[in-house]
């Protein structure tokens, strides 16, 4: 916990992108692996039946489950853009460029979130 | 020094399975979020008729491993930044392998189900 409060403390005193990504990454990656257990939670209903998981899934067709499976989509959208902007400054030797290509990352997330919000909640 | 390998495994393999999962996710998420058939293709009967070929179940069982282990190594990534006790490394470590043998194992025994129980 002490670490914890430690990281916190970093991100308010180096506010900058970097940080930032760095800690939105984490905290995305962290909403992601645990909805992961509610996703094949869900898909279990398969267990007892069509109408189980006919209705289990049912539940993410509502208005509400458009917003969630909107908010999961910007966490993926955001976790992947960002995973490849670190992958591509790890393995290409791009780290001078990385503040360029977190713009080009979040130009590309706003794509993706206006796409989105047609193909998912509307 | 193995714990130094191991470093180098875990932060390698999240690389790639990083960049593997960019292309399967991208499959997944247009088919059921962004297709005009997405409504449809999560439900049962659309599942029996279109998911349960050899191909998309072989796509589905690399994804479900995929995601499985970066999601997993990764909460060991975060783990491991702070610094916990040998104790405590040890259970954390037991319990996210616990965790994604079993989620891995739900996730394929869904995938049997479904090719198993056709209506």
């Amino acid at each position: 916990m002490q670490k914890l409060k430690e990281g916190f403390k970093d991100l308010l005193k180096n506010r900058n992108p970097g940080m930032l990504s760095f800690w939105i990454h984490r905290v995305t990656g962290v909403a992601v692996t645990i909805f992961l257990f509610l996703h094949i939670f869900t898909l279990s209903a398969v267990f007892r039946g069509k109408d189980a998981y006919d209705y289990a899934i049912s539940k993410f067709d509502t208005k509400s489950g458009y917003i969630f499976q909107y908010i999961l989509l910007l966490a993926v959208a955001v976790h992947l853009l960002n995973g490849i902007r670190i992958t591509v400054a790890d393995f290409w030797g791009l780290t001078r460029f990385q503040k360029k290509l977190l713009w080009l990352s979040l130009f590309a997330f706003s794509i993706i979130a206006v796409v989105g919000i047609f193909t998912v909640v509307l | 020094m193995n714990i130094e390998k191991q470093g180098f495994w875990s932060w390698f393999l999240q690389r790639i399975t990083a960049l593997l999962l960019v292309m399967g996710m991208s499959v997944h998420f247009f088919t059921f979020h962004f297709s005009p058939s997405r409504y449809a293709s999560r439900y049962y009967d659309e599942i029996i008729h279109r998911f349960c070929s050899p191909g998309w179940i072989a796509f589905h069982i690399c994804l479900l491993a995929l995601v499985v282990f970066h999601g997993i190594n990764g909460l060991w990534g975060i783990l491991v930044d702070f610094n916990l006790s040998k104790r405590a490394n040890y259970f954390f470590k037991q319990t996210l392998w616990f965790a994604g043998i079993i989620l891995f194992g739900v996730g394929i025994y869904i995938l049997i189900w479904f090719t198993t129980c056709k209506s």
